[in-house]
């Protein structure tokens, strides 16, 4: 029997009880923004009947410790507790997140997580790969990860959230938190692909010093709903963010993707790249948001969004922001939304294929240029067939 | 040429004083009595009465909106909603007194009507001074006249378009506020199949210190007829705040084409926040060409329903803010309707710490299929203190769409000043010529007249920067 109990004072007293005082200081401070805090009504993806969900703890093995010795690897709890090194990170004070109710229940109660601590000079030759499973006995998870890349490291990491099928109320949401050190290297894939009933949350930041590079990739393949924030901050001279989502909405599933990428650093270059497709009743919203400080000079951002629409139902937001304030920057954004080229589509059907084959040869060549640049390849082929899973047999 | 600053520019011909002379005007702020008082002056119907009075209640009700910029220092209770100068509506400038009328001759009004326009519309303060239009076109039915004498004489009409399907007083607090103390502006009907061959405008100053104008203008242009309408605006610098929040509501039917051309010019101490909007029939077309340059604080997002199969708008802005300016501006496209075109150019220019900020919503509704549109917004920022935002709100709720949209920001590019250096053009020279590149294709748009009135504040403005 999983220990079902409210998300209460009680409850966050009792999972800290072993914790060090750091930890319960911690865990009691976002507790408190928690209570305060109600549940956002959020004007297009609508939370109106939205219920915080019960605690129970998260036990399924998401990680291997394998021999590595050329990086450190840890369960969160234990880094926070006997880990100084990793304040750093806990301690960003930048805004980020899909709302502070969500990122406070995190930090309040979180059930799992990950502490990534890579060293100077040190090159992580092999991917680390996160498995976060949702299933009967694990149906809450609550991730807190931590990724720490000290100045000339290079690290690539794959976190997957999945879920076992016809099982319902799944619940996830989550925190990363990232620091580059000056000319580090951080390559992230989020791929989410949860079952059609489930909740995810996910909030994402990262600290970007000079001449060091973030890679996000985030992959949006399931859930009823879905809100992920992804907040850069560019900060030193020559700092480099990238972002790559890749999404595909079907059912009644809603999306609610946010992006932001912060230019405070000289020299600092930005490029996020969204790619989806819509069918059936599914909602997805864009937002983009490129800002360029004063002092960000010769800084470069672009920012673009190609949607197909595939069904008559189908609804598509984007807000694409540009603040710019400096002149001495490139920036630009476009977004596009369309169905697909009916040319193309009579062109391949005419050598044969059916109208669902064709149709996902064009969505498939539409996302190519993101699936790519994965830099995994069985993270390739999942992405592969949930495309043709979704769109063939969905 | 010797590097000239903007504060040694001559703007005297904007910034005329006249004595403010006044047969009545309101106390300041807003109350129950001083709107009956407005109306009882107009010796309005019950139904405007009555209608100014719910407008009123629908004000009281609504906050003051929080978004986007800073209306703390505007203090409602402190503005005189309603000023007549002692002048009686004017037929001949002849009969417009010297004061009054010398400042629109400053101003280029009677020149341009007598060279360009087929009617004018001159108000100043909250009444109109004058009204013309030519012969031809009332014997064609073209109605154009003072708000005041449509709701007098053309009861009916006016009755069932006034604030009713367009802009409803409780859209905003603003439009709220316009309906309770709404004075003078522009009423115009085109009858069916009636080309109007040459503009008609209408001009709108403000003259007393912390005074408010609210002009309405209705106007409407039905099955298969024309018109070409330009609004101008301007009113000299004080040290009060003055506000302009007045309401434009255009009716486009079917198979009809309106171009509204506005030019706005507010001093810097004005608050502008208008509201415009038109509904468009089947088949119909709509082009905005807008260009804001003056005021401290606009908000102006022109908003186009789309309203019948096949209907089109376009449009093209132009927004330049300097020093002590935020200038929120945009624009609002409905596609309400299948097989709609919506195309939008936007351009902002910022300098000396200007904020120029494109605000758009572009919506397609479940029903309209077959729509096409397109935003391409591009900002030129010309020092480091300026800023230039862009929020381009994109809402799509069927797939049979052609969506594109496009956003560019940066200064004045390098290479291409060198390019033009390389061939002997002089440095301030080439950028003037990029800058005036950048605004081409709304200049373009522009009856001749406002062309070179473009170029030239452009060249005013930017004389500062470019010497």
């Amino acid at each position: 029997m999983i220990k079902v109990q409210p998300m209460d004072e009680n409850t966050c007293t009792e999972i800290s009880r072993e914790d060090s005082s750091y930890v319960q200081v911690e865990r009691n401070k976002a507790l408190k923004l928690f209570l305060n805090e109600s549940v956002p009504k959020w004007k297009r993806v609508k939370l109106n009947d939205f219920k915080v969900p019960s605690y129970s703890r998260y036990e399924y093995p998401y990680f291997k410790i394998g021999a590595e010795t050329e990086f450190c690897l840890e369960e969160i709890s234990i880094a926070l507790n006997d880990n100084s090194r990793v304040k750093e990170v806990v301690n960003i004070n930048k805004s980020f997140g899909v709302g502070k109710k969500f990122t406070s229940m995190v930090e309040a109660f979180y059930n799992a997580g990950i502490m990534l601590h890579v060293p100077k000079n040190t090159q992580v030759s092999n991917v680390i790969k996160i498995d976060y499973r949702l299933d009967r006995d694990n149906p809450l998870l609550l991730d807190y990860n931590i990724i720490l890349a000290e100045q000339s490291s290079k690290v690539t990491i794959v976190i997957d959230y999945n879920s076992e099928n016809g099982v319902d109320s799944l619940f996830h949401n989550g925190i990363t938190k990232i620091i580059a050190k000056a000319d580090s290297e951080v390559n992230i894939v989020k791929l989410q692909r949860m079952q059609d009933t489930s909740y995810h949350f996910d909030s994402n930041i990262a600290i970007v010093e000079g001449d060091a590079r973030v890679n996000w990739y985030t992959i949006e393949m399931g859930s009823f709903l879905s809100a992920t924030d992804f907040s850069t901050y560019l900060d030193e001279r020559g700092s480099e963010g990238t972002l790559k989502s890749l999404f595909l909405g079907d059912g009644e599933r809603k999306l609610d993707m946010s992006y932001q990428m912060t230019h405070l650093g000289a020299n600092s270059n930005s490029d996020i790249q969204s790619h989806g497709a819509l069918k059936d009743k599914a909602y997805s919203i864009f937002r983009g948001n490129l800002d360029l400080k004063k002092g960000a000079k010769k800084s470069v951002g672009a920012e673009s969004q190609t949607v197909l629409l595939l069904d008559k139902e189908v609804r598509c937001d984007a807000l694409p922001v540009l603040l710019c304030e400096e002149d001495d920057v490139k920036a630009n954004h476009a977004a596009s939304a369309g169905q697909l080229e009916k040319s193309k589509l009579y062109y391949l059907m005419s050598r044969g294929l059916s109208m669902l084959e064709a149709k996902k040869l064009i969505i498939e060549g539409s996302f190519r240029p993101i699936i790519d640049q994965i830099p995994m390849v069985d993270i390739r082929e999942i992405v592969e067939e949930e495309v043709t899973r979704r769109i063939i047999h969905g | 040429m010797s590097k000239k600053y903007i504060e040694d520019i001559d703007f005297s011909r904007y910034d005329v004083k006249n004595e403010v002379r006044f047969s009545y005007k309101t106390e300041k702020g807003l109350t129950r009595e001083i709107v009956e008082a407005i109306s009882n002056q107009k010796n309005e119907p019950d139904w405007m009465r009555d209608f100014r009075l719910k407008s009123l209640d629908i004000y009281n009700s609504k906050p003051i909106p929080t978004w986007g910029v800073d209306l703390s220092e505007l203090n409602l209770d402190e503005i005189i909603t309603y000023l007549r100068s002692d002048t009686k509506m004017n037929h001949t400038w002849d009969d417009v007194p010297d004061d009054i009328k010398n400042t629109f001759e400053l101003l280029g009004i009677p020149k341009a009507e007598r060279e360009a326009l087929a009617g004018v519309g001159a108000q100043y303060d909250s009444e109109v001074v004058y009204h013309s239009m030519q012969d031809e076109l009332a014997k064609q039915g073209v109605i154009f006249t003072d708000m005041e004498a449509a709701v007098r004489d053309h009861g009916e009409m006016v009755k069932e378009y006034f604030m009713t399907k367009c802009v409803p007083p409780n859209d905003h607090k603003f439009a709220a506020l316009h309906g309770a103390v709404w004075s003078g502006g522009s009423f115009v009907y085109v009858p069916p199949g009636v080309k109007v061959e040459i503009p008609l405008q209408a001009y709108f100053r403000m003259n007393a210190p912390g005074s408010g104008q609210f002009e309405h203008t209705l106007i409407i242009v039905d099955k298969g007829a024309e018109l070409h309408f330009i609004e101008g605006c301007s009113a000299p610098q004080y040290s009060v705040h003055n506000l302009h929040a007045g309401c434009v509501e255009l009716f486009v039917k079917e198979g009809a084409r309106l171009r509204y051309s506005t030019i706005e010019n507010w001093s810097r101490n004005t608050y502008n926040l208008n509201t415009k909007r038109v509904i468009v029939e089947k088949d119909g077309i709509m082009e905005w060409v807008s260009g804001s340059f003056g005021s401290k604080v606009s908000m102006l997002y022109p908003c186009t329903v789309l309203k019948g199969e096949g209907a089109k708008v376009d449009h093209t802005q132009i927004t330049f803010s300097a020093r002590g300016q935020n200038l929120d501006t945009g624009s609002k496209i409905i596609h309400a309707a299948p097989n709609t075109t919506s195309r939008v150019i936007s351009k902002s220019i910022s300098k000396d710490g200007g904020i120029a900020f494109y605000r758009g919503l572009l919506r397609v509704a479940p029903n309209a299929h077959g729509c096409k549109a397109n935003v391409e917004c591009e900002s030129l920022m010309l020092d480091n203190e300026s800023r230039a935002d862009t929020v381009p709100i994109i809402e799509l709720m069927n797939d049979d769409i052609d969506i594109g949209h496009e956003a560019k920001v940066g200064r004045i590019s390098e290479e291409q000043i060198y390019y033009l250096m390389s061939r002997g053009i002089g440095e301030q020279e080439a950028k003037a010529m990029i800058v005036r590149g950048f605004v081409e294709p709304i200049a373009n748009s522009l009856p001749l007249e406002y062309a070179v009135e473009l170029n030239r504040l452009i060249k005013l403005e930017l004389e500062g920067a470019i010497g």
